[in-house]
């Protein structure tokens, strides 16, 4: 489904991404792992068109995604969340939803102009459908509270909603479970499992918590220092030798 | 609600100001109409969308030369003169934000500043315009009967701008706004969820284009002359002074912003020449104390009666 060969990314002098390979396929889990710098989340901005890779090519469903606007490749079934949030935090709930659903409900300047019923139609159409995908994420509660004053863990979850409204077919997200409790991480494991099992999205899951990478990824691909190390499967990542040099020997990182 | 209210208080002074207002309040009252539909526009580009324009002046010169020129040299009557002038401008504006290359504050404010010193020397030097000496507006004449009264004049002129200020408040509460408002908060995030920044900021600038040169036509007929004195760069400033003062997130900042703009320096006019001291010492201090406008104070109003009734409600509870 999406299929990275041989990605590299400088900036300048720095190489943040090293040759990167990647394949996540229909319907799976696919975790992206690495100690602090291991260029993780530049895979994500790659993917998204934010930077260009210097070399190499980024495939989404068999058509190169490199070099597009990020606003197209949004639109062709590609959805993220950020490590540090980034939601309008002025807005409500529910409205920060509505920004993802908006080119699905779309109307004319001249319907709103005019007070057609076009446009009643679909803004109300978009709130219901704002409301559901809230439900989704457990977090109706506080569909007309304002994002910015939402706690951390509900703001990482109203952007997983807010990424499911553009009706995506791969979701990429960046630390979902950096700085979540415990009860939170279980609470997001059930989540992110439903969407997979459910709805048949694939994920792309960057992160550290390994409480959520090993109870619910189907592969695991390991990077450090911007370098691919491995990919597999749980168990295979978690013996393989070469993972754990890198975790635990002489690259200084921590899990 | 509060704007509901806040249109139905427009709409009665509107009304209400030919029986109860002399005739140089009522003319008055008709430019802080038409200041407010030029400010209006800015508040859509500035205060929703986030983006800068030192060139509101311009599109307000396109709107009233190009219906007055429509008007001598092709017979256009100025009705129909005035909104084909500002769909020109609205046609300049796009193009001015499809050329700049970035469309982000400090960009496009030096690119509309540029913009704004182009148009304001091509009316100087053209001859079609009348150069310095600038030009006289015709009346308006419907079906034969010649509209220059005050009283008429005063009609269109709010008419017009009641049009511009609804439209524009419908716009902001559009999901043209929203998407505009949600590419201030967060740019990366809203192109994330497929907003296209470039061509909606084009769009927000087309749209305060046209707002200007729609109300900056009637303004036109108000005025009675074009002195190219009234389209520079200071003018421009103004327009963002009033959105400021006034409150740059809804048309209704734009509304008593043009009021105290054109009524103080009425009450003030021995102090002439302070004026413009005196007004930007005023914004300097309403940027450090109210940020968000006067307006702001009715907001202010409204959470202190929600205050008030929380707790008249656990004294009763």
């Amino acid at each position: 489904m999406l299929e990275l060969r041989n990605v590299v990314v400088r900036f300048g002098g720095l190489v943040a991404v090293n040759g990167v390979s990647l394949d996540v396929q229909a319907g799976e889990i696919h975790a992206l792992i690495g100690p602090n710098g291991a260029g993780k989340s530049t895979v994500i901005n790659v993917v998204m068109g934010l930077y260009r890779p210097t070399e190499g090519d980024c495939i989404f469903q068999n058509e190169p995604v490199s070099g597009q606007p990020t606003h197209l490749i949004a639109r062709r079934g590609l959805a993220r969340t950020f490590q540090n949030t980034e939601l309008f935090t002025d807005f409500t709930a529910i409205e920060n939803v509505m920004v993802g659903l908006d080119h699905e409900y779309g109307y004319g300047i001249a319907s709103r102009l005019l007070g057609l019923p076009n446009w009643r139609r679909k803004e109300d159409a978009a709130r219901h459908e704002a409301l559901e995908l809230l439900k989704k994420l457990r977090i109706e509660k506080f569909a007309e509270q304002k994002a910015g004053t939402l706690p951390f863990g509900l703001r990482r979850r109203l952007e997983i909603a807010r990424a499911l409204a553009t009706r995506p077919k791969l979701l990429l997200l960046d630390e979902p479970a950096a700085g979540l409790r415990h009860h939170e991480i279980i609470e997001l494991n059930g989540i992110l499992e439903d969407l997979r099992d459910q709805h048949g999205l694939a994920i792309l899951l960057v992160d550290h918590v390994m409480k959520v990478v090993m109870a619910i990824s189907n592969r695991v691909t390991v990077l450090n220092f911007g370098r691919h190390v491995a990919t597999g499967t749980v168990n295979e990542i978690k013996n393989n030798p070469d993972v754990i040099a890198a975790y635990l020997g002489g690259a200084g990182g921590h899990a | 609600m509060w704007g509901n209210l806040a249109w139905v208080l427009w709409l009665a002074i509107a009304a209400l100001a030919p029986f109860l207002a002399g005739q140089y309040l009522l003319y008055n009252i008709g430019i802080v109409a038409t200041t407010a539909a030029i400010v209006s526009g800015l508040t859509f580009l500035s205060g929703v969308a986030g983006l800068i324009s030192i060139a509101q002046s311009a599109f307000v010169a396109i709107g009233s030369y190009g219906a007055v020129l429509l008007q001598m040299h092709l017979g256009i009557p100025l009705l129909i003169g005035i909104p084909v002038a500002a769909a020109i401008a609205g046609v300049v504006g796009w193009l001015l934000g499809f050329l700049c290359l970035r469309l982000d504050g400090h960009y496009l404010a030096l690119v509309t500043l540029a913009f704004m010193g182009i148009v304001h020397y091509t009316i100087i030097n053209l001859d079609i315009t009348g150069g310095a000496v600038g030009l006289a507006v015709p009346s308006v004449a419907l079906f034969g009967v010649t509209l220059d009264s005050p009283m008429a004049i005063y009609v269109m002129a709010v008419t017009a701008s009641a049009v511009t200020l609804w439209s524009i408040d419908r716009l902001i509460h559009s999901r043209y706004g929203r998407m505009l408002r949600a590419l201030r908060q967060s740019d990366i995030a809203a192109v994330s969820l497929g907003a296209d920044r470039r061509s909606l900021r084009t769009m927000a600038l087309a749209t305060s284009a046209v707002a200007g040169g729609f109300a900056g036509g009637f303004q036109a007929l108000q005025l009675t002359y074009l002195d190219p004195q009234q389209f520079t760069i200071v003018t421009a400033v103004f327009y963002i002074a009033i959105m400021v003062v006034g409150g740059m997130r809804s048309v209704h900042g734009a509304i008593i912003g043009a009021a105290i703009f054109v009524f103080v320096p009425g009450f003030l006019s021995g102090l002439e020449h302070y004026m413009a001291f005196i007004l930007f010492f005023f914004v300097t201090v309403m940027i450090v104390v109210m940020p968000d406008g006067l307006v702001s104070i009715f907001s202010a109003g409204g959470r202190l009666s929600g205050w008030m009734a929380s707790r008249h409600g656990r004294k009763n509870a």
